[in-house]
């Protein structure tokens, strides 16, 4: 199988033809001439590695009416994403290998994306037993979280990352005092005092950073932590990583670089999540720490909720927008195309950190090079509307906007899972 | 100026000639209350709803004689006697509600924005908030300016302290924005773990009642739920009269033009003493019949737009 993919620009570069050949990227030239058995005339577009999300929850096993596995490949595919770890927190838990091994053969049997299991660090996320993660490494784990119910208790938090250590597992934290948060539905401040709503304080997230990174550098476990949505979590984490280097990375959603609270001025739950969106000072400092290097990549928390569930009241509306198919074309949108970010920016934050991360090998669109890649054209938008969105899940923030930054084809080991040209 | 809104979701939105015009037409409403017959044919033939999601005895009668003042059919739906509690949600509800033909529904809600989602989700049918959450109660404050204005003449640049649990109180936050709205000058004192984040950008904060009574025009006290000292954010009721009630003492000292009043209903000896429920200074009262006259001025204004 021979595919031509013609006129595009390697990150925004100069103008190239591409020839995928038995899953890898067999020649690039100027102009390429050979037959092939698909050629895709994809002048003035920008060729990118397939983007890895390290955060999303599938809602398998057990979620069929908010998401299927099917229906979460074909979204990641339309976003330009071939390799997403998936969350634990699912009916039944993943806490055990034979549930990591029916995921990853699914997905496998879809065959559009490669499904990263992140199992959890409890056995039912009851904060009581540790999982067999050595079994669940060997299961094809990549990672232990407890993702929204982060470990209370702050001594089995301490067995469970020098458990995670000696069995080389990467965990992945959430991090959150719930009975700081209480019953709050957004960040604690002005707006939640404007619309009445219960807040959720900044020192919920900070403590819980602490706190996890005091103990996973006392006991120097690898560890990343999910979703940062403060400033003040940037000084903090930056403060560790300059200390303990090597052992802390860490995530920003699109959506907290996108939005802040003042967001919910219309108790739109489409703008609710945990944590929370904050302040716009915040958002600016993560859109520093995303330049900086202080946080290392970019990741979704693709969070697929059932319409009947959202239209509700907002505080009792579940916590979770969709992303995975808006996650390019946002960051294309607000920040590549206004100038803020460069695409080599975006190859790092959303290509090759998570893909290192994880221990991959980042992807360089070069003669060689396995073929997972992502084709978008910049100039050309769409409309986020419930028809357009692969997902079962349709609520997303940017429902109803138009984002510039299409994807026209997405390709896993040289085969196409995803076009639209 | 002409109302234009189907809904009163709070006041926080309104403008200073909106709340002026409820203002006025509830002053030219109120003269009914004490009429022989106490009826207006302004609704007759409308059917009004009381969707009660929590307990309420005076907002829930309030709404039920303002709309029977003005002869309009009054159906009260309570969350204990509806199909709420088998898992129906408040939009079925309250499409429910319009399948059987209410041109208005008063929603009282424990949480907050849902009257905004009735609103937005229901464009024939009026909605008119009776308190959500802790977010806005715009008729007690709307009851309440109207019953300073009437004592003194005016809200302009009066001085207003509102003294409790601020932060979960939906009507410090609608007095807040309406007071503010029209010029009156407004401040608040509580504990500090009852101030919601932010209040001072919003007003002046005491934590010292004695230092904020100073040189007030009006107090009024917000009622406290015995919940919030079980939850720890007071130590006891009886350091937090000692501290933020109207204690004997703190009544002695107070001029005589200065009123008093209190949303109801009142913790005797918590937030103010009997003597000063029942005293000189308080309006309690009136804010009660007050209400009546602010609600028909609501309902009315509201069945403008919709007869449109």
């Amino acid at each position: 199988m021979r595919i031509l993919l013609k006129g595009i620009h390697i990150e925004g570069r100069e103008k190239r033809d591409l020839l995928v050949e038995g899953g890898r990227i067999a020649r690039i030239a100027s102009s390429i001439k050979e037959s092939a058995d698909e050629v895709y005339d994809l002048d003035g577009s920008v060729i990118l590695p397939s983007l890895v999300d390290l955060h999303a929850h599938s809602r398998q096993p057990g979620g069929d009416e908010k998401e299927t596995l099917r229906t979460f490949s074909l979204a990641a595919v339309h976003g330009g994403v071939t390799a997403v770890c998936t969350m634990p927190n699912t009916n039944p838990v993943v806490d055990n290998p034979a549930v990591v091994r029916g995921l990853r053969e699914e997905a496998q049997r879809i065959g559009l994306i490669d499904l990263l299991p992140v199992a959890s660090i409890t056995v039912g996320q009851k904060g009581e037993t540790l999982t067999e993660m050595a079994g669940l490494r060997q299961a094809g784990a990549v990672a232990v979280s407890e993702d929204g119910l982060a470990v209370r208790d702050s001594r089995l938090m301490r067995y469970a990352l020098e458990y995670a250590r000696s069995v080389g597992l990467l965990v992945m934290l959430h991090c959150e005092d719930a009975r700081l948060s209480d019953r709050g539905s957004m960040n604690e401040g002005l707006i939640s005092l404007k619309l009445g709503l219960r807040g959720i304080p900044e020192i919920s997230e900070t403590i819980g950073l602490l706190r996890d990174l005091e103990i996973a550098t006392y006991v120097g476990a690898r560890v990343h932590i999910c979703h940062v949505s403060l400033a003040r979590s940037v000084e903090i984490l930056s403060r560790y990583k300059r200390f303990y280097p090597g052992l802390v990375t860490a995530e920003v959603t699109p959506h907290h670089l996108i939005f802040n609270e003042e967001a919910i001025s219309g108790y739109d739950p489409n703008f609710k999540m945990n944590p929370p969106l904050r302040k716009e000072s915040d958002r600016k400092a993560l859109m520093r720490a995303i330049k900086s290097g202080k946080i290392d990549c970019v990741a979704t928390d693709h969070a697929p909720h059932t319409a009947w569930e959202k239209e509700v009241e907002f505080e009792l509306a579940p916590f979770g927008v969709v992303g995975l198919e808006t996650w390019l074309s946002s960051m294309i949108d607000r920040f590549v195309l206004e100038g803020i970010l460069t695409w080599e920016d975006v190859k790092r934050l959303c290509c090759d950190n998570p893909r290192r991360i994880l221990g991959m090998d980042p992807v360089d669109v070069e003669e060689g090079s396995v073929a997972d890649l992502v084709v978008v054209d910049p100039n050309a938008s769409w409309q986020v509307r419930e028809d357009t969105l692969l997902s079962k899940g349709k609520n997303s923030p940017f429902l109803g906007k138009s984002l510039r930054g299409k994807v026209l084809l997405t390709m896993r080991r040289g085969k196409v899972v995803f076009k639209d040209v | 100026m002409v109302w234009k809104r189907k809904d009163l979701v709070g006041l926080k939105g309104l403008s200073r000639e909106e709340i002026g015009l409820i203002l006025e037409t509830a002053a030219s409403f109120k003269e009914v209350l004490f009429r022989e017959v106490k009826k207006v044919p302004t609704l007759r033939g409308w059917t009004i709803a009381n969707l009660f999601f929590e307990p309420s005895t005076r907002t829930r009668v309030s709404f039920e004689l303002a709309g029977k003042r003005l002869s309009a059919d009054m159906v009260n739906v309570s969350a204990s006697s509806s199909s709420v509690v088998k898992g129906e949600t408040l939009l079925d509800t309250a499409k429910n509600l319009r399948a059987l033909v209410c041109d208005i529904i008063v929603l009282r809600h424990s949480l907050a924005g849902a009257c905004h989602l009735l609103a937005s989700r229901l464009p024939d049918v009026g909605v008119i908030n009776a308190g959500d959450g802790m977010n806005e109660h715009p008729t007690q404050a709307l009851l309440d300016m109207f019953t300073i204005r009437e004592r003194l003449g005016t809200l302009e640049g009066i001085k207003v302290l509102i003294v409790g649990d601020i932060l979960h109180s939906r009507v410090a936050r609608s007095n807040i924005w309406g007071l503010t709205k029209m010029g009156a000058d407004v401040s608040v004192c509580g504990p500090v773990s009852l101030l919601p984040r932010g209040i001072e950008k919003v007003v002046k904060v005491y934590t010292d009642l004695d230092e904020a009574m100073k040189g007030k025009d009006v107090l009024m006290f917000l009622r406290i739920q015995r919940e919030r000292q079980e939850a720890g954010l007071f130590p006891s009721l009886r350091e937090y009269h000692r501290l933020y009630g109207l204690t004997e003492e703190r009544l002695k000292r107070l001029a005589t033009k200065v009123i008093l009043m209190h949303p109801g209903p009142v913790n005797r000896g918590v937030e103010m003493v009997p003597a000063g429920v029942d005293g000189e200074n308080s309006v309690i009262l009136e804010q009660v019949t007050n209400g009546v006259a602010v609600r028909m001025a609501v309902l009315y204004l509201v069945s403008t737009v919709l007869r449109r």
